[in-house]
């Protein structure tokens, strides 16, 4: 299975609560606000840190740049839409909307 | 035809009349939706009714609202424009009172050096005051 959360995690609980259901070892991929999350030094790191600890966590590149994000958490991995496409070809999909 | 008298219609304020204040609350973040993109929208064309003297605008960034103003915003592959690019042109429209929630940069890892504008940095009690000043807030 793969997760996918496209929600910022400071106005929405969809990244705590994909996180709190998500088998362990499942990919997880941050995209459109979503990827705020994969941001260094924010308030929910320690939330991204836990995260890292269970899953492998992806961000999508196109959506951190159109938003300027430069500085990630270390582990986080930026993958393009190809990267994407190929996750989504290897695994159902879970969206956590 | 239906009777639109009453509906609808700009309140005019006799001539001399203080401006209202108007207060545009950015709450959302860019691209994700385009709440924040109809903000921008809007204060531009606040922009004209402040220069007719009818309304005082402000705009604050709170929550969310902060990652608008962020530097280095490239939404091309999105296929976007850049929202972050019109900030600094809103005084050349009289839109230049800006306000952000120091709690909502602090969370999000952020200071003055990584927005755009130059916004005043508020506290909640500052905020509260702001918020509480206005005779109407338009949030995004």
């Amino acid at each position: 299975m793969l997760f996918t959360v496209n929600k910022s995690p400071y106005l929405h609980g969809n990244l705590e609560g994909c996180l709190r259901l998500a088998p362990a070892g499942t990919p997880l991929v941050l995209y459109e606000d979503g990827v705020y999350a994969a941001a260094a030094g924010t308030r929910v790191e320690e939330l991204m840190r836990q995260a890292l600890a269970r899953h492998p966590v992806y961000v999508l590149e196109a959506d951190l740049r159109a938003r300027g994000l430069g500085r990630l958490i270390e582990g986080v991995r930026v993958i393009d839409y190809a990267g994407f496409v190929e996750l989504v070809e290897q695994h159902p999909v879970v969206p956590w909307l | 035809m239906e009777d639109l008298s009453g509906h609808g219609e700009l309140q005019v304020e006799p001539r001399g009349a203080p401006p209202k204040k108007v207060l545009v609350l950015m709450r959302k973040a860019p691209y994700g939706t385009l709440y924040n993109w109809e903000g921008l929208q809007v204060l531009l064309i606040m922009g004209a009714y402040k220069m007719q003297g009818l309304v005082d605008i402000a705009v604050a960034f709170v929550e969310d609202g902060v990652f608008a103003i962020t530097q280095g915003q490239d939404p091309s592959s999105l296929g976007m424009k850049a929202i972050a690019k019109t900030y600094p042109a809103l005084p050349d429209f009289e839109v230049d009172r800006f306000y952000v929630d120091g709690q909502s940069l602090a969370d999000r890892s952020l200071t003055l050096d990584d927005l755009v504008i130059q916004p005043e940095i508020l506290d909640a009690a500052g905020m509260a005051r702001l918020l509480e000043e206005q005779d109407a807030v338009l949030p995004f």
